[in-house]
């Protein structure tokens, strides 16, 4: 554990000296003071603007952060061979990849932090904070910790490019798998209904956790579809990781 | 080829075969065929051969870096993939690339860590192999702000952080000027002297045959050879003899090479002795200032190994 923490830490210190992390995070940040003005186009509807599109921008730009600073920190310890100097030292290639994937889980959850802090400040300036909004945050932040473990899952096997392409195209099929559920209630018994189901047990639903349009229109929030999303969420995350564990164990580093 | 090192070599060989495919249409490449060597328990061993000879090849797969197809290599007595190998092993790559945003001291502190040493004892190593290495007065600077020698000594310093039974050098002296390459060499002997095992790889012959007990020479992936060097320099083949001589007529079965004034380099084929050139001289009229047999330097052996299994 001791090795996965270091290998993390140094992680972490690398992610958060990226310089595409503070472009993104500048980015997110206007964004969400930009709702601001977007208010002005409505009329009553300010402050459920500010939340939808304060929280577009931390789940848009997490998963940016996600895809060029997680896909990129690992290509460039492959590129530069510094994988080679960490790996002929007593250190396991699991412990390797679970270290790899904490430092970019810390330094995206701190993002996400600042970001999260930028809008409730906002909404709180306008006396339109809800602790639902909390919640909503919360569930953005597990999306982002299976999306960070998906782009080390790519990255222990692919190419920069094809692993920021596969994470974003999962992240898209995650958050289309529920359209899945509806074809197979509309699809007859049969063949056809069965292979649907199994194609939706084999992609995440990203979609089922989200929870953030209950949250805009302070509706309720159920803490067993919280609870529930979490842990399918994270189990997810924990799969990917075993399996880029696995695949990272016998490859070949030259 | 190589011996079995005996019970305890820490870097085991057997029968190693690697091969490379860059594409997956492609056929595959052998890096190394059938490698049988080992590394004796305190000895310094050189890895030689010309570029693409497999020598980084077979550094990757005894750090368990890189697989074998076939065959079985075993670091410190257990199998090259298992961490637990590399505790008390030592590394330190060629153009070593670290994070540059670290200073000398927070690389070796990390590398300590790695191996499990507690922070205190992580902060005293640190401190220590910076002044062995010389970089006492650049510790606390980032990498970046290193030059090429630095970085290699930093390296240097990194792989000896958890006192290492066996360290694997891959051309360290790449980017060493001569005061820096003379360090090193010291620095590596002390190494010996202290009952540490030394693998190094390089195509530098000269440094090589200064700290090397044995060499083993690789070309295309096969070890062609391993020779004894160190205490032996009496046991290599002489190759002729250059004689400086002063005054006197044409010497007979010599060879003049060059000429200044009264002094003359004289060269006599291997065959000859000390007493036949002595002779030659006296019946020449020429008086000897210096007679130097011309041994076999390790390039010769190089370059006699490699021309003859290039003939093969």
């Amino acid at each position: 554990m001791e090795r996965v923490l270091a290998i993390g830490g140094a992680t972490f210190m690398e992610a958060i000296r990226h310089r595409i992390l503070y472009l993104l995070l500048v980015f997110a940040l206007v964004m969400i003071a930009f709702s601001r003005v977007l208010t002005l186009l409505t009329v009553g509807e300010d402050a459920k603007i500010i939340m939808d599109v304060g929280m577009t921008a931390i789940d848009l730009f997490g998963l940016m952060i996600a895809l060029f600073v997680g896909v990129g920190v690992i290509f460039k310890e492959m590129e530069r061979r510094t994988v080679q100097v960490t790996l002929a030292g007593p250190v396991a290639r699991w412990e390797y990849v679970l270290g790899k994937y904490t430092g970019l889980a810390a330094a995206i959850t701190l993002n996400a932090v600042l970001m999260a802090l930028a809008l409730f400040g906002m909404l709180l300036l306008r006396g339109a904070f809800s602790p639902a909004l909390v919640v909503a945050v919360f569930m953005l932040w597990v999306e982002l910790m299976f999306i960070t473990a998906a782009a080390v899952f790519f990255s222990s096997f692919s190419t920069p490019i094809f692993s920021a392409l596969f994470t974003a195209m999962l992240w898209v099929i995650g958050h289309l798998a529920w359209s899945l559920t509806l074809l197979e209630s509309r699809l007859p018994e049969g063949l056809g209904r069965k292979v649907v189901h199994a194609v939706y047990l084999l992609v995440p639903d990203l979609e089922y956790g989200d929870v953030r349009a209950l949250a805009v229109h302070g509706l309720p929030i159920p803490p067993a579809r919280v609870a529930w999303a979490t842990v399918y969420e994270l189990a997810w995350a924990a799969l990917l990781l075993a399996i880029a564990c696995l695949a990272f164990r016998r490859r070949d580093l030259v | 080829m190589g011996d079995d090192g005996g019970n305890g070599a820490p870097l085991v060989f057997r029968g190693v075969t690697k091969r490379y495919r860059t594409h997956f249409w492609q056929r595959p490449v052998t890096s190394l065929a059938g490698l049988d060597l080992a590394v004796r328990r305190g000895e310094i061993l050189g890895l030689l051969g010309p570029n693409g000879a497999g020598k980084t090849t077979t550094i990757k797969l005894a750090l368990g870096l890189i697989f074998p197809d076939a065959g079985e290599v075993r670091l410190m007595g257990r199998p090259a993939s298992d961490p637990a190998a590399r505790v008390r092993v030592g590394f330190l790559p060629e153009n070593p690339w670290f994070p540059d945003d670290l200073t000398g001291r927070e690389l070796v502190e990390f590398a300590g860590r790695l191996h499990g040493l507690p922070a205190a004892e992580r902060r005293r190593r640190a401190a220590e192999l910076l002044e062995l290495v010389g970089l006492a007065h650049a510790a606390d600077r980032a990498i970046r702000k290193y030059s090429k020698g630095m970085v290699q000594r930093a390296g240097m310093a990194r792989a000896l952080v958890a006192d290492p039974e066996f360290v694997i050098l891959d051309e360290p002296m790449s980017g060493l000027d001569p005061i820096g390459r003379r360090e090193f060499r010291d620095l590596v002997l002390s190494l010996r002297d202290r009952g540490v095992t030394v693998l190094f790889a390089s195509h530098v012959l000269a440094d090589a045959e200064m700290l090397c007990d044995r060499v083993a020479i690789l070309r295309q992936g096969r070890l062609v050879d391993v020779q004894e060097l160190g205490a032996l320099e009496s046991r290599r083949r002489i190759l002729g003899w250059e004689v400086e001589a002063r005054g006197g007529g044409p010497v007979a079965g010599a060879e003049e090479v060059s000429r200044r004034g009264e002094e003359r380099l004289l060269r006599f084929p291997p065959d000859t002795d000390a007493e036949g050139i002595l002779a030659a001289l006296r019946e020449a009229g020429a008086r000897p200032v210096a007679i130097v047999p011309r041994r076999e330097t390790l390039e010769d052996l190089f370059l006699r190994v490699l021309g003859r299994e290039e003939a093969a």
